[in-house]
């Protein structure tokens, strides 16, 4: 039996869809079997990213529908084997789907895979509540804004609503420079306000804009910055021990982010 | 009396909502009654029993229009109707500052921004209170963390109700009627700190004063 994983956020824009994308290469980079669902059903994007838009026959609401058996509509990932994408809808709508449907499918393809990844809709509506209705566990994921970080608090509110309890967070976005001067929420004030337990934070990178344009994820290109912190993220879902960025208390939070992401003094 | 110059509040008392009838002229007591409950709906939750407690003697009929009034906007007169007119709302208002009881909810999480806490007594939170969350109590709020929601304490306009926490870097504080926001420069609260009305404004100082 895989595990069921939530990746939202409540905001948009934060990053959802590029850690879903991140995240799952990572896994399958690691020998993983992982399908990602999206499960934004009428603004699809997760195809886009991972660059297998022209592939797509059938979609999820075909196999809520019955239009098609769930393997048909299974996108095998063009670069790793054991990573497939459950692609939404475009021409529907988030009703188009129940939450006790997107159950059943959570608990169909967990018996096939190791990890299943749905790539929550922005918002607390409908689309919300279909992507959280089968997961295990949530992955939150925040930027270092004040809106973002409100937003992520709702979210964890509705969550232990659902009885999903302890999701963990990603900080997305971060940018050293402006945290140290100030100008930017810095780690542990998020920490502060969430009391959540800390995934992972990935800097800002230019990078992620050239791979979503590409379609290829970050994570396979070991020259970004990014790359590095997602896959320390996926090692960590995996129950390794890596140490968290922000845990290595000596020389205050720059010290710690310079070590680890070589970033020189000054 | 619940407040100064207010001729009908409402009041929390150990967990008890309590109506105070501060006046001598009935029909308009109820008007107030009216409007003050229609600002407030859907504050009290639906089948609140209200204890009377009135400065003039009612007559039954009085009190059947009173009834009728609460009714309307879901509350119940509650039978004992045999309070002691006058004074009888302050004599334990003095005392009950000092080890007074009360029947408090206690909510051991954190209340997250579009939660929502009403509670006719004290409202008790094991947790922060953080943005976009509100606390709303009859009584006192007491906050084992930071308060950086809004806490509405003394919402039936208790004016000696109190919100204290750990921190309090509130979003906007209420007590009874009034209303405080947060400085636009926050300056580093220390301690325990306490948010009560004094000379008529929203003042926050230290728990041990």
């Amino acid at each position: 039996m895989g595990e069921v994983i939530v990746i939202t956020s409540g905001k948009g824009g934060v990053g959802k869809t590029t850690t879903t994308a991140n995240l799952g290469t990572g896994f399958a980079l690691m020998g993983k079997k992982v399908v990602l669902i999206d499960a934004d059903i009428g603004l699809r994007n997760l195809d886009v990213v991972m660059g297998l838009e022209n592939r797509i026959v059938y979609d999820l609401v075909d196999v809520t529908e019955g239009n098609c058996r769930l393997k048909q509509a299974l996108i095998r990932d063009k670069r790793y084997e054991t990573l497939y994408l459950l692609p939404a809808a475009q021409t529907r709508d988030k009703n188009a789907v129940s939450p006790d449907q997107m159950q059943k499918l959570c608990k169909d393809l967990a018996q096939d895979f190791d990890y299943v990844l749905i790539d929550c809709p922005a918002g607390i509506e409908q689309g919300f509540k279909n992507a959280i209705a089968g997961a295990d566990r949530a992955v939150i994921v925040t930027t270092p804004e004040v809106s973002a970080v409100r937003d992520a608090d709702r979210i964890i509110g509705l969550l232990e609503a659902e009885g999903k309890s302890n999701p963990k967070l990603i900080v997305n976005r971060i940018r050293p420079h402006m945290v140290k001067k100030g100008d930017m929420m810095d780690i542990d004030d998020i920490i502060e306000i969430l009391a959540v337990d800390l995934l992972g934070i990935i800097p800002e990178d230019e990078y992620i804009v050239i791979s979503t344009n590409r379609g290829e994820p970050a994570v396979v290109n070991p020259a970004s910055a990014a790359s590095t912190a997602y896959k320390n993220i996926v090692r960590r879902m995996m129950g390794e021990n890596v140490p968290l960025m922000s845990m290595e208390a000596e020389s205050g939070f720059f010290g710690r982010l310079k070590k680890i992401f070589g970033f020189k003094e000054g | 009396m619940a407040a100064k110059g207010e001729d009908v509040a409402f009041k929390g008392v150990n967990g008890e909502v309590q109506l105070v009838l501060n006046t001598d002229d009935f029909a308009a007591a109820l008007e107030r009654l009216a409007a003050k409950l229609a600002a407030a709906e859907e504050f009290f939750p639906r089948g609140t029993p209200v204890k009377l407690t009135s400065a003039l003697k009612l007559t039954t009929d009085e009190k059947e229009r009173l009834a009728a009034v609460l009714g309307e906007f879901g509350l119940a007169l509650a039978a004992d109707g045999a309070a002691d007119p006058g004074g009888a709302a302050e004599a334990p208002a003095a005392a009950e500052r000092e080890g007074y009881e009360i029947n408090a909810l206690v909510v051991a999480r954190t209340v997250r921004s579009g939660q929502q806490i009403v509670h006719p007594g004290s409202v008790v939170v094991i947790g922060d209170v953080n943005p976009g969350a509100r606390v709303v109590a009859g009584r006192d709020i007491i906050i084992l963390g930071s308060c950086r929601g809004v806490a509405h304490a003394g919402a039936y306009g208790d004016e000696t109700a109190t919100i204290t926490a750990n921190r309090i870097v509130a979003t906007q504080l209420r007590i009874a009627g009034l209303i405080a926001r947060a400085p636009d420069e926050p300056d580093k609260p220390s301690g325990i700190e306490t948010a009560r009305i004094r000379k008529g404004s929203v003042v926050i100082e230290p728990a041990n004063r």
